[in-house]
């Protein structure tokens, strides 16, 4: 009789490995944006401090 | 320049967050065991879905560079650029979550067989493309250029396509004939058809998502450095 083997390890690495993926690919896209919004005030900050 | 997200990306993000939530319950739930593997098989779903996505995203950024060059206009770069690095992520997804089901079905993390050989050159025609563009300080320049070498390594990704079904291959075919070689193969029930579907859409939604917020991330390191050029004249 056939049985079926106990692959679950493999199965649960390769589920987190995907969607662990495309969360850390999120985090770093929210990362970007905070990291562009600080640049661009300070900028600003600098351009007023300018005048 | 902080613009709230528009309506449109509100309601493709809630809808990529229900359809990846329906799709991992189908592929925990609702998909049979597959007897010969196993649960590692339905590694398969999401592997199959990256994939997709990741060809997908590099024919988008070809289609893309095409426009960029006969347009000059910048937000087809953003697009491109955009489609180029989330390409690159799930082929990456892809290569790292088939070689996890290659350890125990094919006995190997890895084997230089057609397919994922093919598909390491595609990566590597990708990741060179970020390289080109760091090369470039002028923004037409690089653009220009970066739009060029998109539509040519998009050459790489009928190639990788191709690859089981035009060499001999351990690699298993979902659509169309399978190698006499082919290890880890399986006749798909209807259940298991759903659940592959229903992850190809589920992704194709998250990518749209994806995409959308990347591009106006692209759009907004433009504003910043048109902004920061204007205030050094």
């Amino acid at each position: 009789m056939h049985q079926t083997p106990d692959t679950s390890f493999y199965f649960y690495l390769g589920q987190a490995v995907i969607l662990g993926g495309i969360v850390l690919y999120l985090v770093s896209l929210w990362w970007r944006q905070r990291e562009l919004q600080a640049d661009w005030d300070a900028l600003q900050a600098w351009d007023e401090d300018r005048d | 320049m902080e613009s709230s997200r528009p309506i449109g990306l509100r309601v493709v993000e809630v809808m990529a967050a229900l359809s990846m939530a329906i799709a991992l319950w189908m592929v925990m739930a609702y998909a049979p065991m597959e007897r010969t593997m196993g649960i590692v098989q339905k590694v398969f779903y999401f592997h199959v879905a990256a994939n997709w996505l990741g060809m997908l995203s590099f024919i988008i950024a070809a289609i893309a560079a095409v426009i960029y060059l006969f347009t000059r206009d910048r937000k087809w770069d953003a697009l491109e650029v955009a489609a180029v690095e989330i390409g690159l992520v799930f082929a990456f997804i892809g290569v790292v979550s088939g070689s996890i089901w290659a350890r125990p079905i094919w006995n190997t993390w890895w084997t230089w067989d057609p397919r994922l050989t093919t598909v390491t050159i595609m990566l590597l025609v990708y990741v060179a493309y970020f390289m080109l563009r760091r090369g470039i300080d002028d923004p037409d320049r690089r653009a220009r250029f970066g739009a060029v070498y998109a539509i040519v390594g998009m050459l790489s990704v009928p190639l990788t396509f191709f690859s089981v079904r035009i060499y001999r291959t351990i690699h298993p075919v979902v659509v169309g004939k399978n190698e006499a070689g082919a290890q880890g193969a399986f006749d798909m029930t209807v259940a298991m058809r759903h659940t592959l579907f229903m992850s190809l859409f589920a992704f194709t939604v998250l990518y749209v998502a994806l995409l959308w917020h990347r591009y106006r991330l692209g759009r907004a390191a433009d504003r910043l450095e048109e902004e920061r050029l204007r205030l050094m004249e």
